[in-house]
């Protein structure tokens, strides 16, 4: 596993650019996959964003200053194509929440990449009526135990913000739970 | 248990719900066999799709060019409050408050929206109008953008929550955190993150966006890498070329 510096010399290096993606790719493949996945839930669009995402952050590099992490860097980009996928789904679809409720656990019981249980698909469909950045953060800290500090740095929002907006979440996922368990 | 984030703790974070802690949070999504072996290969043969020559080259100049422009133009917003508007406006929400305390009201999806709006924006007037008192600081004909800076709420943080009460949470959380900053650093105003929130007397100035750099002098070095960020996301130009 490559540290940042090390890197960012292979990227700045002309003659190693191209290796610098590829070893990109292969030490932040899956945490960016997850989160995305997570966050889109179909396997197909999390793919789609999570190739934007890494082309995103490695032509980007150039600028990259090492004020943060490189994962911090690629988490954020992440954060936003899925964040902004999901807005424009959801614009685009106008499905209410009420559909949402209905229709979420049968896609996922029929998705042959889903494998959870019921109580898993319940879990999923609440987070799917949270608004979009909450989900996030609630992916950022419940899933991925990210610290505030570094939810704060991705998402561009106060830590008494991220507490408020993960504490919210919790409870309106065990308000749905508590409606449908 | 192994979680995603290669943490082999499993303790929940402290306020989560009591039914959130019987799902098991293991994995449930699958993926195609052989998914990650191909994906470098596919992303590489993406991001080999030719590009401008001086592509990364021009991004830096591109860059500063934009960040000087902003900083030119500004990226607040100029409108000015009325004197007086959120000390009226907190008056009206209390009388209209105790007037409607009695009425329940069942709106329909749509007006329940529109509710939740109103109320919201009434709770972030009564928000700003207790930062505004608390800061001390501010002129009589400071602009909206700027108690919303001051206060450390951005709109992303409005945006956040949907009804009065989640906002009136927030609320008493933010002020809390200012609260306590001040008592722990014994000064006047709030330290942390707030600080770093651009001063009446920097916005809509050349010094906004970067505190302490005139924009004749804005170089590569000056720039961080929030402005980069900003800058390479929000291109559409580049999300064209993708």
């Amino acid at each position: 596993m490559l540290t940042d510096k090390e890197l960012l010399e292979l990227y700045n290096d002309p003659s190693s650019r191209e290796r610098s993606l590829s070893l990109l790719v292969r030490q932040f493949q899956k945490s960016i996959y997850y989160f995305i996945r997570r966050m889109v839930l179909d396997h197909q669009d999390a793919d789609d964003l999570t190739q934007n995402t890494f082309i995103k952050a490695w032509r980007g590099m150039v600028s990259f200053r090492g004020e943060s992490k490189i994962a911090t860097w690629l988490h954020t980009i992440a954060y936003r194509e899925a964040v902004t996928f999901l807005a424009t789904k959801k614009r685009l679809g106008k499905v209410s929440l009420e559909e949402v409720e209905f229709s979420l656990p049968a896609a996922l019981e029929a998705d042959k990449y889903y494998s959870g249980d019921e109580i898993q698909r319940m879990l999923q469909t609440a987070l799917a009526t949270l608004p979009e950045k909450q989900k996030a953060v609630f992916v950022l800290k419940y899933y991925e135990e990210k610290k505030y500090d570094e939810i704060a740095d991705i998402t561009g929002t106060s830590v008494g913000a991220l507490k408020a907006s993960f504490h919210h979440a919790v409870q309106k996922i065990e308000a749905h739970l508590a409606k449908h368990l | 248990m192994k979680n995603l984030s290669g943490n082999t703790e499993n303790q929940l974070p402290d306020d989560a719900g009591k039914r959130l802690t019987i799902i098991s949070r293991d994995n449930e999504f699958s993926i195609p066999e052989g998914y990650f072996d191909s994906l470098e290969n596919r992303i590489l043969e993406k991001a080999m799709e030719p590009v401008a020559e001086d592509f990364f080259e021009k991004q830096e100049e591109e860059i500063i060019a934009q960040v000087k422009l902003e900083n030119k133009i500004g990226k607040h917003n100029h409108f000015e409050i009325p004197e007086g508007y959120f000390e009226k406006m907190a008056q009206d929400i209390v009388s209209s408050n105790k007037e409607q305390t009695k009425v329940i009201v069942h709106p329909s999806s749509g007006g329940r929206r529109l509710l939740n709006r109103v109320m919201g924006i009434a709770a972030a007037a009564a928000i700003f109008f207790v930062i505004y008192l608390y800061s001390g600081t501010a002129d009589k004909n400071e602009s909206f953008e700027a108690l919303l800076n001051e206060s450390g709420i951005t709109e992303e943080d409005i945006s956040y929550f949907s009804t009065e009460e989640e906002y009136y949470d927030y609320y008493l959380e933010e002020i809390e955190e200012m609260l306590s900053d001040s008592l722990v650093t014994g000064a006047g105003a709030p330290s942390g993150r707030i600080q770093h929130y651009p001063k009446q007397n920097e916005i809509n100035s050349d010094r906004a966006i970067i505190p302490n750099t005139p924009a004749d002098t804005l170089s590569w070095e000056n720039l961080s890498d929030e402005d980069i960020m900003e800058y390479l996301l929000e291109s559409e130009d580049e999300t064209n070329n993708l």
